[in-house]
């Protein structure tokens, strides 16, 4: 008979102590114990990652001023990845210091003279070079609208410039305004659904939604009115760029209306934000089922997929890869914060938050604090999610009015 | 079960060290420099959540189990 101690020991990552089996009665009850203990631990971790929002702004807020005064090579391994990652970190970002500069006139000065830095050499890259800010298959075929340039483009520049002059209008910035405003209501009259392309043939909700809110702050500014565009714009999408199962708008489309990919988190948390400006009541719908088909909570985390379950796309450039097991989709996750935000769901925001704490990496030094799992362009999107709100509501009152007639 | 606990934070530890959390960027697909450097980050974002979910109560589980052994002696 062996004596007690002498079998080879099997590997057991508890162990020990344990003896012949792993699973013998002393075995089962400390594997038990630590079950029970993984459980009660798990039902808790979100506590410890739990965030103060106001707290997150003021280190955010340093990240980004940071990263416009010296972008550097981080700049660089943005455009290595997407180059329209580049233009959407800096709508971004103006879109945070325009909330901040309203909410916190002691830095207005402050803030204008960072969102006017990031105009100029915007502008002035989008002048020097047309496909500065888009992806290589910009230039596989021509645009169907002869006469259009990117929607992208003048949607993403016109929703900047109507931002800065939204906090303290300057002359220099109106006639830029102006004439993208007038580019882009242009282009989309001459669509067939109304909307604008991106990319040759490809005409994408994201675009076109960020084009109709530049168009609605830019009306507030200059004492224009789009609105019978907007409105037009909006009976049409909801004919033809609704997906019918999930009621959800489509992410991209032909130019003449043929849907090319279905709903993705990636585009839908920030097109119900922008269509905030168009139609309050279809934008919290959309974000309503958005939630329900793409938010996901667990013990008190939160994340977002990118596709409902039923329409299952692919990963690509926009979306970023996603986690699979628990279908976490980095991009959609964080236009979800965004989203979530904006239409005042307490509950998945704070639950997001605790997900980016945990596996977001937070970075902090020297008072400015960067999600190591993103990049710059997600610092911004989180820093304009926890600001945004002065800058819609400034536009808000007068589109009451024009729902009331 | 301490011994795995303290395991894995020291592994994660190292790859900390290595400058894994530098590299995570490769999850939301922005690539941290190299092909290398993308296998430390997502090695490191492994190791960083196995180490925050089961060392606690691999720790605990542990301690407890001792403090049983040791009131049966």
């Amino acid at each position: 008979m062996r004596p007690p101690g002498a079998w080879p020991r099997p590997f057991s990552p508890f162990d020990g102590t344990a003896g012949p089996a792993a699973l013998d009665h002393r075995g089962m009850r400390r594997l038990g114990l630590f079950v029970v203990l993984t459980l009660a631990w798990l039902s808790a971790l979100h506590l410890v990652f739990r965030q103060d929002r106001a707290a997150l702004v003021e280190p955010l807020l340093a990240r980004t001023l940071a990263f416009w005064a010296a972008p550097g090579a981080e700049r660089a391994r943005l455009r290595s990845t997407n180059p329209e990652w580049d233009l959407m970190s800096r709508t971004f970002s103006v879109l945070a210091f325009a909330n901040l500069a309203l909410e916190r006139p002691a830095r207005r000065d402050e803030l204008l003279r960072a969102i006017d830095a990031v105009l100029e050499d915007t502008l002035r890259a989008d002048a020097a070079q047309e496909d500065a800010f888009v992806l290589p298959y910009f230039h596989r075929a021509s645009f169907r609208d002869r006469a259009a340039r990117s929607l992208f483009l003048d949607g993403e520049l016109a929703l900047m410039l109507a931002a800065r002059q939204s906090v303290a209008p300057d002359t220099r910035w109106a006639a830029p305004l102006r004439e993208r405003a007038d580019r882009i209501a242009a282009q989309l009259e001459r669509g067939p659904v109304l909307s604008g392309e991106s990319y040759p043939d490809e005409a994408w909700t994201f675009c076109n939604t960020v084009a109709l809110a530049a168009l609605a702050l830019s009306d507030r500014v200059d004492g224009r009115d789009h609105a019978a565009l907007r409105r037009r714009w909006l009976e049409v999408a909801k004919r033809r760029l609704v997906e019918p199962r999930t009621g959800l708008l489509i992410s991209s489309f032909t130019w003449d209306g043929a849907p090319l990919d279905g709903p993705e988190g990636s585009t839908l948390w920030l097109a119900a934000h922008m269509l905030q400006l168009v139609d309050e009541d279809f934008a919290r719908e959309q974000y309503r089922r958005a939630r329900e088909a793409l938010g996901c909570t667990a013990l008190g985390f939160a994340w977002a997929r990118e596709w409902p379950a039923r329409l299952r796309g692919h990963d690509d450039v926009d979306s970023g890869p996603t986690i699979p097991l628990v279908d976490a989709n980095a991009g959609s996750s964080g236009l979800a914060v965004l989203g979530a935000a904006a239409f005042g769901d307490r509950a998945y925001l704070d639950g997001l938050l605790a997900s980016l704490a945990f596996a977001g990496f937070p970075r902090q030094r020297d008072g400015s604090l960067r999600f190591a799992a993103g990049n710059q362009l997600g610092d911004a999107v989180i820093l304009y999610s926890l600001v945004q709100g002065p800058l819609w509501a400034r536009a808000q009152p007068r589109l009451a009015a024009e729902a009331r007639r | 079960m301490s011994r795995a606990a303290l395991g894995l934070v020291a592994l994660a530890g190292v790859l900390h060290l290595a400058g894994g959390r530098d590299a995570v960027s490769v999850l939301s697909g922005t690539m941290p420099g190299s092909g290398a450097m993308a296998l430390l980050g997502l090695a490191y974002a492994g190791s960083w959540i196995a180490a925050v979910v089961l060392a606690p109560p691999l720790l605990a589980a542990g301690a407890l189990g001792a403090v049983g052994a040791g009131r049966n002696r």
